[in-house]
């Protein structure tokens, strides 16, 4: 998938863990754990505005957009 | 008087897809006897050889589909309904019909009966294929769901 989620990045700037960040936004570690390896298929909005506000960012900061040709799909 | 659940519901089911095991077994012994008893009673010419050999496959796919669709029914009992498993249980039980529709309809060029177990079993068959179909779909509709967060 061309969308790629840079929530690690995010986490490491503002020096916060996994499991901290989790308990934050109310998902359990597996789940943030999907999102942080980019094997999610969609974000919620409510989960997507508990990310941005407790690393006080973007939804810009966390997905980025990259068009990749060799891509099979 | 016992409160009618989906979990007994799946039991009977069970049950019965076990009984109907038991028969395919027991059919396999009685093929013989029963072949030649209809060509005894038959005054069409003697077909029995033929129709041993089209039973027993039946028997056997008969038999395949009702252990995986056994198989299916305890997935479904432990929750795992929406499975890859599931599906290609759906598409063998889907197939075995077909090969029982073919071999009815091979048996209609001696015996005009058998025209309509095959008519009745290729619709089984189509039926499982839609239900596979939807399966697979629900399959997918189930991953993106797990991975929505």
């Amino acid at each position: 998938m061309p969308i790629i989620v840079n929530l690690d990045v995010m986490m490491a700037k503002r020096k916060i863990s996994s499991g901290e960040l989790a308990e934050r936004i109310e998902i359990t570690p597996a789940n943030l754990s999907i999102l942080k390896n980019n094997k999610a298929k969609a974000i919620r909005f409510s989960t997507l505005e508990a990310i941005c506000r407790e690393l006080k960012c973007q939804p810009g900061d966390v997905l980025a957009f990259e068009d990749s040709d060799d891509e099979e799909e | 008087m016992r409160k009618w659940t989906i979990t007994n519901s799946l039991t009977l089911t069970r049950y019965l897809t076990i009984g109907v095991i038991f028969l395919c077994v027991a059919a396999a012994f009685c093929i013989p006897i029963c072949t030649e008893w209809y060509d005894a009673v038959s005054d069409q010419k003697p077909i029995h050889n033929l129709l041993n050999v089209i039973l027993y496959i039946s028997d056997a796919l008969g038999l395949i589909s009702m252990w995986e669709l056994n198989g299916m029914l305890k997935r479904i009992s432990k929750q795992e309904i929406f499975t890859a498993e599931n599906v290609k249980v759906l598409r063998v039980i889907s197939w075995c019909c077909f090969g029982i529709a073919a071999l009815s309809f091979f048996l209609a060029f001696f015996r005009m009966l058998a025209f309509f177990v095959g008519f009745a079993a290729g619709f089984f068959g189509m039926i499982m294929r839609v239900l596979k179909n939807v399966f697979e779909l629900a399959v997918e509709i189930r991953q993106e769901n797990d991975f929505t967060i």
